[in-house]
């Protein structure tokens, strides 16, 4: 699905990572794993387009539905809850918003503005993007930081019930993770 | 488009501030000077040449910045959606939302001065068309100092708006004088048709540049 040739990468003279070479299958679950500052969202940017590398490049195959998912939160605090929920996914969702809200455990009021809202409840709204849509691959970076226990494991599943259907997973996370398929640690520039 | 209309929309200081500085100005000019009527029409070209050149700052001063630091561009472009298209919808919704406003506001006070008295149809398209211009030039300067400050933008992108500002002035001297002035009308809509596409490829170029 998508395959990155000798990745390199470097912001001012200070090289994050080089020669990275690896292929993403249908399934795969990739763990980025490093210290602060190692290049892991640098990574995730990169392979989603974002970015471009320095030395290197990655290789999409086919028309590829990917999403990234990093550390902003594109929730916009004039909107009420309900009206970013159908911003970020469109009018034809799945799940409705008070689904989708059952669902996540989250307890916010439709009319109420997103300013009020908490990090985890505004990361709750932007993961909704993974319950709506499907995705070839997904970028998740640090997609656990903020959330409650028991929403932790309902996004796990989907993750799994993604992966089941054969959607490729990058991830990286300094908490509990997912068992990757595959580990990238870019601190000792291994992948096993 | 819909959805940045709608965005804007709630954003009510965005929009309705530059229409409310914009009518202070021109409820304030004749007020503020002390002198016949007959001079008031002539300095009132001027007037509304800069109240628009500050109000197309006004309203493109960040334009971008919110989609750029919530990561909105950097979602979008991972789920291989158009900047190009995202810059042209925001250009677009502030010209319905704040330029056709003050295009109309503009032809209103032009009438109220004494500074137009026939082809008001004419007038309006004109005072919109350059607002787009003006629009689309400082969402650029916008768009360079994305995370630098506005100021630096206006000023290198002022001298863009020079040969606007000229043939506007032209469009309205013609228009005061009722001298034929659809050949202007239409260099203007032009000209604003060919600015507000090549400058809102720029601005997609510059923002993908930041990002990375």
């Amino acid at each position: 699905m998508i395959s990155a040739h000798n990745l390199s990468y470097k912001i001012n003279k200070n090289t994050l990572f080089s020669g990275l070479n690896f292929d993403c299958k249908s399934g795969n679950i990739f763990q980025i794993l490093g210290s602060n500052g190692s290049g892991k969202t640098s990574l995730l940017k990169i392979l989603s387009g974002i970015t471009n590398p320095t030395k290197g490049m990655v290789t999409l195959k086919g028309s590829i539905r990917k999403l990234y998912l990093g550390h902003k939160i594109p929730i916009k605090d004039y909107l009420t809850s309900e009206q970013n929920y159908y911003l970020l996914n469109g009018k034809d969702t799945l799940k409705d918003y008070d689904a989708y809200c059952d669902l996540i455990n989250l307890n916010v009021p439709k009319s109420m503005l997103s300013a009020n809202l908490s990090f985890g409840q505004k990361k709750k709204l932007i993961l909704s993007k993974i319950f709506n849509q499907s995705y070839d691959i997904l970028f998740l970076d640090e997609p656990f930081v903020g959330l409650d226990a028991e929403t932790v494991m309902i996004i796990k599943k989907q993750i799994l019930e993604m992966k089941k259907k054969g959607a490729g997973i990058f991830l990286t996370s300094h908490q509990e993770t997912l068992e990757g398929d595959v580990l990238i640690d870019l601190d000792k520039g291994e992948i096993s | 488009m819909i959805t940045e209309l709608f965005k804007l929309f709630q954003r009510t200081r965005d929009w309705l501030g530059p229409i409310l500085i914009f009518t202070m100005i021109m409820i304030a000019f004749p007020l503020s000077l002390n002198i016949y009527s007959a001079d008031l029409i002539s300095s009132f070209e001027s007037v509304l040449v800069i109240s628009l050149l500050m109000i197309a700052f006004i309203s493109c001063d960040g334009i971008f910045n919110e989609d750029f630091l919530d990561g909105s561009f950097e979602m979008l472009i991972s789920e291989g959606g158009s900047l190009f298209q995202a810059v042209f919808e925001k250009l677009c919704a502030s010209f319905v939302l704040i330029s056709f406003p003050i295009a109309l506001a503009g032809l209103l006070f032009s009438i109220a001065n004494g500074a137009i008295n026939q082809n008001y149809m004419i007038a309006l398209l004109g005072i919109f068309f350059v607002n787009i211009i003006l629009n689309s030039i400082f969402a650029f300067g916008s768009a360079i100092s994305l995370n630098k400050g506005a100021i630096l933008g206006v000023i290198s992108v002022l001298p863009f708006s020079m040969p606007a500002i000229i043939l506007f002035g032209r469009f309205l001297d013609s228009i005061s004088s009722n001298i034929s002035s659809i050949n202007l009308l239409q260099l203007l809509g032009g000209t604003s048709i060919i600015t507000f596409l090549i400058f809102s490829w720029l601005c997609s170029r510059i923002i993908k540049l930041h990002i990375e």
